[in-house]
C-alpha cells in the first residue's frame, strides 16, 4: 500500500508537467496547422505528444528528486535541458510534427523551446530571489527587536 | 502593560515585574529575563572554564558527542546539549537548524533561499551554515514569516 500511495503521488507531481509540456505541443502544432488552413489536430499527433511528455515528465522527476528545484544543481539543469532539446525536436522530426513549415519556421519553433526553458529557469530563479529578500527583512526586523 | 523605567543610586541593577497573576505574557517576560541573567557555562581547550554571554555565541554544534560553543573569539565545549541550549535560550535567538546545530539569530548576517526548502545562513564570522528542509520552517516562523 505504501509503494502504491508513493506511485501515486509522484503521478500526480507529474502529471502536472506532463499536462502542461502536452498543452503547449498541441497548442503550436495547431497554429502551424490553422496557418496552414487546417483547423484540426491529428488525434495520433497529439496521443505522440502526450507520451513524449510523459517520458519528460518522469525524466524530470528523477533528475529532479522530489523537493528539488531547477537551478539548484547547474549539471542537473543542462541534463534537463538538453534532454528536453533531444526529446522535443527529436520527436518532432521522428513523428513528423509540425509537417509543412519552412525552416524559419522550425527555427522559431527552436528559438520558442529554447526561450520557454529559461523562462522556466528564471522563475524559479526569482522565485528564490524573493524569498531571500523577505528572509533577510525578517530576519532584520527580528534582530532589531533586540 | 505599563512600562516604567526608574533610575536609582543603588549599583545593583533590579526589575521588579508587577502583577495580579503570572499569565502567559508575564510568563514570557519572566523567562527572557532569566534565560538573559544566566550565564552559559563552558570550557576551553586548557579546561579553563568561563561563563559566556549568550549573545557571545554565533553557533553551537554537535561533533562525535562533544558539543562545541563557537563564538567570534573561539571555540568552546559545553555540557548542554543542543535541546538544553535551545530550550533555555530560544528566547535569545539560539534556533536548531539543524540535526547537529544551533545557531544564534543575532549572529546571522544574511539568509539565502536555496530551493528545497533550505536556506543558507551567512554568519557574523563569515561561515556558513545550512539549514536544512527540516528546521527551515522554524527559522521561518521564529522570525514571523
Amino acid at each position: 500500500m505504501r509503494s502504491f500511495n508513493r506511485f501515486y503521488l509522484w503521478g500526480v507531481r507529474m502529471k502536472y508537467h506532463m499536462g502542461i509540456y502536452t498543452v503547449a505541443g498541441v497548442f503550436f502544432q495547431a497554429i502551424i496547422n490553422a496557418l496552414q488552413g487546417i483547423y484540426t489536430v491529428d488525434s495520433l499527433t497529439m496521443l505522440e505528444m502526450l507520451a513524449v511528455s510523459v517520458i519528460f515528465a518522469s525524466a524530470e522527476t528523477a533528475i529532479f528528486p522530489s523537493g528539488m528545484k531547477w537551478g539548484e544543481s547547474r549539471w542537473r539543469t543542462a541534463l534537463w535541458a538538453a534532454l528536453a532539446n533531444v526529446l522535443y525536436i527529436g520527436s518532432a522530426l521522428g513523428f513528423g510534427w509540425f509537417r509543412g513549415i519552412p525552416v524559419w519556421g522550425g527555427i522559431v519553433l527552436i528559438v520558442i523551446l529554447e526561450a520557454a526553458l529559461v523562462a522556466m529557469y528564471y522563475a524559479l530563479w526569482l522565485q528564490q530571489h524573493w524569498d531571500t529578500e523577505d528572509l533577510n527583512r525578517s530576519l532584520k526586523a527580528y534582530q532589531d527587536k533586540k | 502593560m505599563k512600562i516604567t523605567v526608574e533610575h536609582s543610586d543603588s549599583d545593583e541593577k533590579e526589575v521588579i515585574l508587577r502583577c495580579r497573576e503570572l499569565d502567559d505574557e508575564m510568563l514570557r517576560i519572566l523567562s527572557l529575563l532569566r534565560s538573559s541573567v544566566q550565564k552559559l557555562l563552558v570550557w576551553d581547550e586548557e579546561r579553563h572554564t568561563l561563563p559566556l554571554n549568550v549573545s557571545e555565541v554565533v553557533y553551537c554544534e554537535t561533533v562525535e558527542d562533544r558539543n562545541f560553543v563557537y563564538t567570534a573569539g573561539g571555540i568552546f565545549q559545553t555540557a548542554l546539549t543542543l535541546a538544553e541550549l535551545e530550550d533555555r535560550w530560544g528566547e535569545l535567538g539560539l534556533l536548531r537548524c539543524g540535526k547537529s546545530s544551533v545557531v544564534n539569530l543575532h549572529a546571522i548576517r544574511k539568509l539565502k533561499s536555496c530551493g528545497a526548502g533550505r536556506i543558507e545562513a551567512a554568519l557574523s564570522t563569515g561561515e556558513r551554515l545550512m539549514i536544512s528542509r527540516h528546521y527551515a520552517p522554524a527559522l521561518r516562523e521564529r522570525l514571523g514569516m
